[in-house]
């Protein structure tokens, strides 16, 4: 099962689509969580959900914006998307009859 | 501060893969980071990637044999750089025209200049191997391994050499170790 911080990163890189790389992602989980998310974290489990097959990286073009430097853009697979919908079902049925869970 | 601080991220970077190097700068570029805050971030992505990198056996034989190569190479320059300095400083304190002149100090000249170079060369050869080992076995983590290779280098063999001057009882040393011994290793890790 994944963990909390890989789903984050899952649903910012689905929401984000075809923009979805390692600054916008950061900036999405970010604005999620209101709390800072360190490069190091982000990369290391990019790096591990690539390895588990559920997303997939490559290097985009450069853009002046960067400095000239490239990006590393990122597409959920269809295993991943399997495991976010799982982790968010299994998140949802532990919460049930929680106070903070909505009815 | 600022410009200082860059160049440290940008050094502290280099233990990075090219492709990731790149895709991290243009990001702190994007974002407009600080510079304190992009070396936070580089250090931070520089340490996990070296702690993954130790889960595996390779980095720790190479640390292995970093320990007693660097004090075996430390031991045997300081060795030679005694036995050296003694023939080096008797040549150079009583130095006259006649040693080109006579056949016998002449030879005894070449004997010895004959003798030391190839123990030189030797020293240096050993300590380029070593490096080229080091870094064949653990390449991605020579960040690590080379300040120790160093320090084992500056720790091991420190004996004084018994010469009234304190140039070749203590400079020559150091002289015969950083150059026969620490610049062949570090050549030797940079194009292994």
């Amino acid at each position: 099962m994944l963990g909390e911080f890989e789903y984050l990163l899952l649903a910012a890189a689905v929401r984000l689509g075809e923009d979805a790389y390692g600054a916008t992602i950061r900036a999405d989980i970010e604005d999620a969580t209101g709390r800072h998310c360190s490069i190091g974290a982000l990369y290391t489990t990019l790096d591990r959900l690539e390895a588990k097959g559920y997303i997939k990286t490559w290097m985009g073009d450069p853009t002046p914006e960067r400095g000239g430097r490239p990006k590393r853009m990122v597409r959920v697979t269809a295993t991943g998307q399997r495991a976010a919908r799982e982790f968010y079902t299994a998140m949802t049925r532990g919460s049930r009859g929680l106070s903070w869970a909505r009815p | 501060m600022n410009r200082f601080c860059w160049r440290l991220v940008d050094f502290v970077s280099r233990a990075l893969e090219p492709s990731e190097r790149h895709a991290i700068r243009g990001d702190l570029a994007e974002t407009g980071a600080s510079a304190g805050q992009a070396l936070r971030d580089v250090l931070g992505l520089v340490a996990r990637r070296q702690a993954a990198l130790w889960k595996h056996w390779r980095p720790w034989l190479a640390l292995g044999i970093t320990a007693p190569f660097g004090l075996a190479l430390s031991v045997a320059s300081q060795s030679l750089a005694g036995e050296s300095a003694i023939y080096v400083w008797l040549y150079a304190e009583n130095w006259t025209s006649a040693y080109l002149t006579n056949p016998g100090a002449r030879m005894d000249l070449l004997q010895f200049s004959v003798y030391f170079l190839l123990e030189f060369l030797a020293l240096a050869a050993g300590a380029w191997l070593s490096g080229k080992l080091i870094a064949a076995i653990a390449r991605p983590t020579v960040v690590v391994i080379v300040p120790l290779f160093c320090i084992t280098l500056l720790i091991g063999g420190t004996s004084p050499i018994g010469i009234p001057s304190m140039f070749y009882a203590v400079i020559f040393p150091i002289i015969v170790r950083g150059v026969f011994v620490l610049c062949p290793a570090l050549l030797g890790i940079a194009y292994e």
